[in-house]
């Protein structure tokens, strides 16, 4: 390992460039990881620095998914596991429950734009989290609601919605 | 508040930019891939999941390949959150209903709690076989005596069809658990080749489990508690994956396995010559209440076998040998 610590650049969709620990982000992120695997060969001989395109994130997710990502990886750090640096669950009685809970009370949009980043990075805790969030968003709430806070269109005729209604009856 | 604001503004500007280029709003839920979309809905209890059948044709079709379909028909017992309880003669209507929508598509668990007899033998086949046709099942749960415990299978008892879980493509179900049926283990059935856990409560079995254990390769955990017709537990071949053995209330003349890798180990009953050949690991014994349960810690070098033997209603005189196999 190097003394120093080796930064990445992450281009954002709408390209802006983002600094980035590499051991915080491969830790966290497996796409990241297998990018920077593959760009290994071609770095060893030159000093310059990575910037890795990340064309399915813009800036404004990518800089709560690192915000996220960091923020984890020091906790982890102080426990002194930096090997599964997010090992706290959703829910779990955890230091950064706190912290989770709270990054992931936004907007529906932006918490949608996370659930794709997420996947897209390949991030389980953040995936985890954030596909749960968006489960709680639907606890609870009638069919109208739901339609309403995902802006979804009722595409039964009336007759399917009864029918649809009635096969699912014991539901309500 | 400035930066707030000038940030509000940014996104409005943003939000308004895409809304133009794409008619709707980006971020809809429907437009989730299926497999989020798929996740999001297995999140929520099976009740609220079927609720969402009614938002959007899109919702229907996610419902229908909805993970884990577990039905509870008793009427005791917690509530679980994970089940549908239904109570009384919706029971099987309900369940009929809801694996004629479903796709059988990714299903991961299917599971009955509810007091159903032989004479309801129709649903019940068409269920197994819905359960083992999806191919994606992991874990089939069928207790057709949630209270029975320890008092053994009734008389009418429903015959689970074990065969429903041959086919060379599937299913690879990892964990099955079967209570008040009864079964008739043959060699020529081997659906069992990814059986990780095998429970059978208050089951009656007709023919060879020995046969059955030799077609469940990895299979690591096994109860057998309050089952009938089987004398003798005498396993021939050696079950080396095996970790966990529970044996309760069984009618048993002998038990004699062959498990390496044995870690626990749990006895309640009359008292019998147990044989643990080369259970060199064993960690931890089991101890259910009651001062009948009868277990024992050992660890036995493997030229040994551990034989259990004493009063099955007094501790006082209950006493482990270790004896050479060769003394047997």
């Amino acid at each position: 390992m190097a003394s120093e610590k080796k930064v990445v650049f992450l281009r954002s969709s709408d390209g802006e460039a983002f600094e980035v620990s590499e051991e915080v982000i491969s830790a966290a992120s497996v796409t990241i990881k297998g990018m920077i695997d593959e760009e290994s060969p071609s770095r060893a001989d030159t000093a310059a620095t990575t910037t890795l395109a990340i064309p399915n994130v813009t800036a404004a997710t990518l800089s709560r998914v690192l915000h996220y990502v960091n923020k984890h990886f020091d906790a982890a750090a102080v426990v002194g596991r930096p090997d599964d640096y997010i090992f706290c669950a959703p829910g779990d009685e955890h230091p950064l429950a706190r912290f989770d809970d709270d990054f992931v009370d936004v907007d529906n949009d932006t918490l949608i734009d996370l659930v794709h980043a997420a996947e897209y990075l390949h991030i389980k805790k953040l995936f985890d989290l954030t596909c749960k969030a968006v489960a709680d968003k639907l606890k609870g709430r009638t069919i109208d609601q739901i339609r309403e806070t995902f802006g979804i269109v009722n595409d039964y005729t009336v007759e399917e919605e009864v029918e649809v209604y009635r096969e699912n009856s014991w539901a309500f | 508040m400035e930066d707030q604001g000038a940030a509000k503004i940014r996104r409005l500007d943003h939000h308004q930019c895409l809304s133009d280029a794409l008619e709707f709003s980006p971020f809809q839920m429907g437009d989730l891939p299926e497999e989020i979309q798929h996740l999001v809905l297995s999140l929520q209890s099976p009740k609220e999941a079927a609720r969402t059948s009614i938002v959007s044709r899109k919702w229907r079709e996610v419902w229908t390949r909805y993970p884990n379909l577990c039905f509870d028909g008793t009427e005791d017992g917690p509530t679980d959150e994970d089940s549908v309880k239904i109570k009384g003669a919706k029971f099987i209507e309900t369940v009929n209903s809801v694996i004629q929508k479903h796709t059988g598509t990714r299903l991961n668990k299917f599971s009955i709690r509810c007091y159903l007899e032989k004479n309801c033998s129709d649903h019940l086949d068409r269920w197994v076989y819905f359960a083992t046709a999806s191919k994606s099942a992991k874990i089939i749960d069928i207790n057709l005596g949630p209270q029975r415990k320890d008092i053994g299978p009734t008389k009418e008892v429903y015959h689970f069809p074990l065969q429903a879980l041959d086919g060379l493509d599937g299913p690879f179900v990892q964990s099955l658990f079967l209570t008040n049926v009864s079964i008739k283990p043959r060699s020529d059935i081997c659906g069992f080749k990814k059986l990780v856990k095998l429970h059978l409560h208050c089951a009656e079995i007709i023919g060879d489990l020995p046969e059955l254990l030799l077609n469940c390769p990895i299979l690591e955990d096994l109860e057998l508690i309050a089952c009938s017709g089987v004398a003798e537990l005498n396993i021939p071949h050696p079950l080396d994956k095996l970790r966990h053995l529970l044996i309760c209330n069984m009618s048993l003349k002998m038990v004699d396995f062959q498990v390496t890798g044995l870690t626990h180990f749990g006895y309640q009953g009359f008292v019998i010559p147990i044989l643990l050949h080369g259970c060199s690991n064993l960690e931890k014994y089991f101890s259910s209440q009651g001062a009948t349960c009868m277990c024992l810690y050992a660890g036995i070098q493997s030229d040994l076998a551990l034989v259990l033997a004493g009063a099955w209603d007094d501790k006082a005189n209950m006493h482990a040998c270790k004896i050479k196999e060769a003394d047997l």
